[in-house]
């Protein structure tokens, strides 16, 4: 799903330093996806950060717990919307790489992301009609595809992966 | 969230389904909200939008109803 963080925040309470510790960790990691087109691990972050493996599950959790992103059962990044770090029926090739995207609302919001071009190419699940999605300039096409939304936007987070 | 030739397709799929609360939503209009939940997401700054800001994004992209309440 998207983002979509529907609610407010549900994150613990952090320390300040431990708390700006984790938003520059979500940073990090967001450059690094978009440079090489993979989400890292947690063990690659940490030794990005010098080798702080407690500090970056800590702060994976916080963001999770913020709604920013999505952890496996092994506190890996799952999904950091809107990128997957997993294969997907969505691939979105761009100027600045090829990227999964979670599902096809993040496939647009890819390239929206990158502040760039796009295209992913999908099938219809009802029809199996190729679908070839644009993005160009922030205009998306062809105008007349839509997405389906399983659940209401409050329910989005209760089952991300189903969304 | 999948993506269907037509709004007769999504909904002809989420019927089969049993998926009574599913809508669909033009790829335009998405792309326009997409703008404001995404925009500025690789920024060191960025953080999430309040639950106020969500809703403006979704009342600036057109979208209202109880579908949309963010809770």
């Amino acid at each position: 799903m998207a983002d979509p963080a529907a609610g407010g925040s549900v994150a613990e309470p952090m320390t300040a330093p431990t708390e700006a510790f984790a938003w520059r960790v979500r940073g990090h990691l967001y450059r690094r996806i978009r440079d090489t087109g993979a989400v890292p691990s947690s063990a690659e972050l940490a030794t990005d950060f010098g080798g702080a493996d407690t500090e970056i599950h800590r702060a994976l959790r916080f963001l999770a717990d913020a709604r920013v992103l999505a952890l496996d059962e092994r506190g890996e990044v799952w999904m950091a919307h809107p990128f997957s770090a997993v294969p997907t029926p969505y691939r979105v090739k761009t100027p600045a790489g090829a990227y999964w995207a979670n599902c096809a609302w993040d496939a647009i919001a890819i390239p929206v992301t990158l502040d760039t071009d796009g295209r992913t190419s999908s099938r219809c699940p009802h029809s199996g009609a190729v679908i070839d999605l644009v993005v160009t300039g922030g205009r998306v096409e062809p105008g007349g595809t839509v997405v389906l939304l399983p659940v209401p936007a409050r329910r989005f987070w209760d089952d991300i992966g189903f969304t | 969230m999948l993506a269907f030739r037509s709004e007769g397709d999504a909904m002809a799929w989420a019927a089969a389904r049993g998926l009574e609360s599913a809508v669909a939503v033009g790829i335009g209009t998405l792309g326009e909200l997409s703008r404001g939940w995404y925009g500025g997401r690789m920024s060191d700054d960025w953080r999430p939008l309040s639950p106020a800001a969500k809703k403006a994004e979704v009342r600036s992209a057109g979208l209202s109803g109880e579908f949309w309440e963010l809770g």
